[in-house]
């Protein structure tokens, strides 16, 4: 309760010392899941909120669930997956519509177990997520080889937050100050991010998921874009360390390389993707399935990727709560509930 | 990204700990951690621990901030 | 009997007599049901008459707290004891698939018939279908239910200021459910509040006039009942995050999952509108009956016209209704 306290006196100051309109981007769909819980948006005056590609909807592109699609309609697979996929639509398709064919865990281990018991079938696991969730599927994999589990493979869509983080700075020159990510820091360090400041002379912060974490996160940005400063700082020292978690790189490193990644609504961005290397080849379902991730453009007619950029707000497209609304969303930033046009919907304007 | 909860260390297994979560007792791996100790506070992400929870920093935004606004409130 | 039900218990032969005699007849004993033929016939006095259905097809059948015949009783029992009636009778009709237990059929009717002793109810009369292995999914109960208004009760126009109450602890079934679901192997004590109702309403006899509208929060959670109600009426709600009452262990096993307890399931809790007049007493009655986290949790508004919630931060927080199923998240 000390914590709500000082949440709401800091709320309060920032509404003191703020005497521009700014911009705040986070890029994690937990952050905006907190500023939402907490309905931090409307208690901040003058500060715009953004929504970046955080969010496993936002980052999935539609070929990534295709080719999931394309396993599971196979006879004698089924498919693994966490809970956040079940929705996302593919060219056409989502998970959902194949309702006997996967089935939801909350622990990667998990998959292990259900191949184990179940040897006459395959089963592929959708292995999305960021770097935090990275060292994870690549213990689970090295399990699954140190088990000499045969029935088990890996789709993996693992993003990384850096270049995508550059390609949003390159690309907007109107973003004032970013709030990192606290659990893919945990993962990378506090030095994975310094470079925003550094290289985009914005102020930046690492923030952890308390409405606390994030509103000594958001303050700190206001001081910092009032007086011109643009440091860098770390607020979730108690997670985040300097150089991150070395045994969780040394996971990484030994299952995965990097490559290039295709991110939903903006495209291919170099760099920006594990993908997993010769040693663990046996375990890859692109492998297994001959299947390539297609990187045909899709025709998205709606301004997702600008908004998801940071570039736009949802209400200057032109579907947005006409063509498109959470119940018929037209592209990613509607369709995921963490999306912008998504809240921006559900905020019509009510206070 | 990317949801993490926190859970003390009751005891600890090889590969595995128990954990108590607010009041409710999880086996969580800790193959990421570099000697975790009964006791130690640390960050679960689907059912792994991905960091010791530093207790020096526990209320580190308390104290920092509360000091701050204080600070600024003089110099007014 | 075979251990195992079979399609030929569906037929409407003897086979079908003796599914009804060994499971049904004998747990559900009692005269109505035992001398029915085709109906169940008894005479109610001049009175006005609640009667209700609903279909269970809850997954898994069995949970912590329960299972789907304890609920497809306590269910149908709640949503007459709600309208302002007191339970009298039953039907029952379920669809079972070939090649299900019939233990396992017999414990859950044997839970029905303790459910429906244990409140006062008598289950008069019912139907048995079975279906094809793969049709569905073990088993499917539909609970029909009759029920006298006591005190005049009606519903009545909500109106600005009105208080909510909700009489305990939320999310308890639909937590349970998720950790069984999810195969979460956490310890903790996680058992679904699926529950007869009528007790506490009862209680509450002598405030009938100041009830304006009671509802059971089940599928879609608090949030989804207060948006109906807020529809219906054409006014908005405002309740208050630091007011409603939830366990520390659910809290936290929905924090480790990213669900929303607002919108998960509860079986044994009531939401009422009362007058502000009288919602004190209300709610000071409602804890002399054991209901000792009931809370008024927030009040009718004239605009906007939705349902929010004031967040711990001072901060609104818009909570529509439950528009699909939640899933855990990672992310």
């Amino acid at each position: 309760m000390n914590d709500i306290k000082l949440g709401k006196k800091l709320i309060k100051r920032i509404n003191e010392i703020n005497r521009k309109d700014i911009k705040i981007m986070e890029v994690c769909g937990t952050h905006t899941q907190v500023i939402s819980k907490y309905g931090i948006s409307n208690l901040v005056k003058n500060i715009t909120l953004l929504s970046g590609p955080g969010c496993p909807v936002c980052v999935t592109h539609e070929s990534y669930i295709d080719a999931s699609l394309d396993i599971i309609k196979r006879e004698n697979v089924k498919v693994i997956t966490f809970g956040d996929m079940i929705k996302v639509k593919g060219t056409n398709k989502s998970l959902e519509d194949y309702r006997d064919k996967f089935k939801v865990i909350y622990n990667p281990l998990d998959a292990l177990k259900i191949a184990e018991k179940n040897k006459n079938l395959d089963f592929v696991f959708l292995a999305v997520g960021f770097e935090t969730t990275a060292p994870i599927i690549a213990l689970t994999i090295k399990l699954a080889k140190k088990n000499n589990i045969s029935n088990l493979y890996f789709l993996v869509s693992l993003k990384l937050m850096k270049p995508i983080l550059n390609k949003i700075l390159k690309l907007n020159t109107d973003i004032d100050g970013i709030i990192c990510p606290g659990h893919v820091a945990t993962i990378m360090g506090s030095e994975y991010f310094n470079f925003i400041s550094s290289t985009y002379n914005i102020p930046s912060v690492i923030c952890g998921f308390e409405a606390l974490d994030v509103v000594a996160g958001i303050y700190t940005l206001v001081k910092s874009i009032n007086k011109d400063n643009f440091d860098f700082s770390n607020l979730y020292k108690r997670c985040v360390k300097v150089n991150g978690n070395k045994k969780a790189h040394l996971e990484i490193k030994d299952v995965f390389k990097v490559s290039n990644g295709l991110w939903r609504g903006i495209g291919e961005v170099n760099n920006s993707s594990l993908i997993i290397n010769k040693k663990y080849k046996n375990y890859d379902a692109l492998d297994k399935f001959n299947i390539k991730i297609s990187t045909k453009k899709q025709a998205n007619k709606c301004i997702c990727s600008e908004i998801i950029l940071g570039k736009k707000l949802p209400y200057q497209c032109n579907y947005f709560s006409k063509e498109c609304t959470p119940m018929n969303p037209k592209g990613p930033c509607m369709v995921s509930s963490e999306g912008s046009c998504a809240n921006y919907y559900k905020y019509r304007g009510a206070f | 990204m990317c949801l993490a909860i926190a859970g003390e260390i009751i005891n600890l297994d090889n590969n595995y700990a128990l954990v108590d979560i607010m009041g409710i007792k999880d086996k969580v791996n800790i193959q990421l951690l570099d000697y975790p100790k009964v006791g130690d506070y640390i960050l679960i992400h689907t059912g792994f621990a991905i960091e010791i929870i530093n207790k020096e920093y526990f209320n580190y935004l308390n104290k920092v901030f509360n000091e701050m606004i204080k600070k600024e409130e003089e110099n007014e | 009997m075979n251990s195992k039900i079979k399609l030929i218990h569906g037929d409407g032969g003897k086979y079908t007599n003796e599914l009804i005699k060994e499971i049904f007849y004998k747990n559900f004993d009692n005269e109505l049901l035992i001398n029915s033929f085709d109906s169940s016939v008894f005479t109610l006095d001049k009175q006005r008459i609640a009667f209700t259905t609903d279909s269970y097809v809850i997954k898994p059948l069995f949970f912590p707290g329960g299972n789907i015949g304890k609920l497809a009783v306590d269910g149908t029992v709640n949503d007459l004891a709600v309208s302002g009636a007191k339970p009298l009778y039953l039907s029952c009709g379920f669809i079972i698939e070939e090649g299900f237990k019939v233990n396992k059929l017999n414990t859950i009717v044997k839970s029905m018939a303790d459910e429906s002793k244990k409140i006062g109810v008598k289950i008069v009369t019912g139907d048995t279908k079975v279906v094809e292995k793969g049709s569905i999914d073990g088993l499917f109960i539909n609970t029909s239910g009759i029920g006298i208004i006591e005190n005049n009760y009606q519903t009545k126009k909500i109106e600005e200021g009105d208080k909510i109450i909700i009489t305990g602890n939320i999310a308890e079934h639909g937590t349970a459910l998720a950790v069984s679901r999810y195969d979460l192997k956490v310890k903790g004590d996680f058992k679904s509040d699926c529950d007869a109702i009528y007790d506490i309403i009862k209680s509450l006899s002598s405030y009938m006039d100041y009830i304006k509208l009671m509802k059971d929060p089940t599928r879609g959670g608090v949030a989804t009942i207060l948006n109906e109600i807020s529809e219906d009426f054409d006014l908005g709600i405002k309740i208050f995050e630091e007011k409603i009452p939830i366990r520390t262990h659910v809290k936290s096993v929905n924090d480790m999952l990213g669900l929303d307890p607002l919108y998960l399931a509860n079986e044994g809790k009531i939401i009422l509108v009362v007058d502000k007049k009288a919602s004190k007493e209300v709610l000071e009655k409602i804890k002399g009956k054991g209901c000792i986290e009931a809370n008024i949790i927030g009040e009718v508004i004239k605009t906007p016209k939705l349902v929010y919630m004031e967040t711990l931060l001072g901060g609104k927080r818009i909570l529509d209704s439950l528009d699909s199923d939640l899933l855990p998240r990672i992310c």
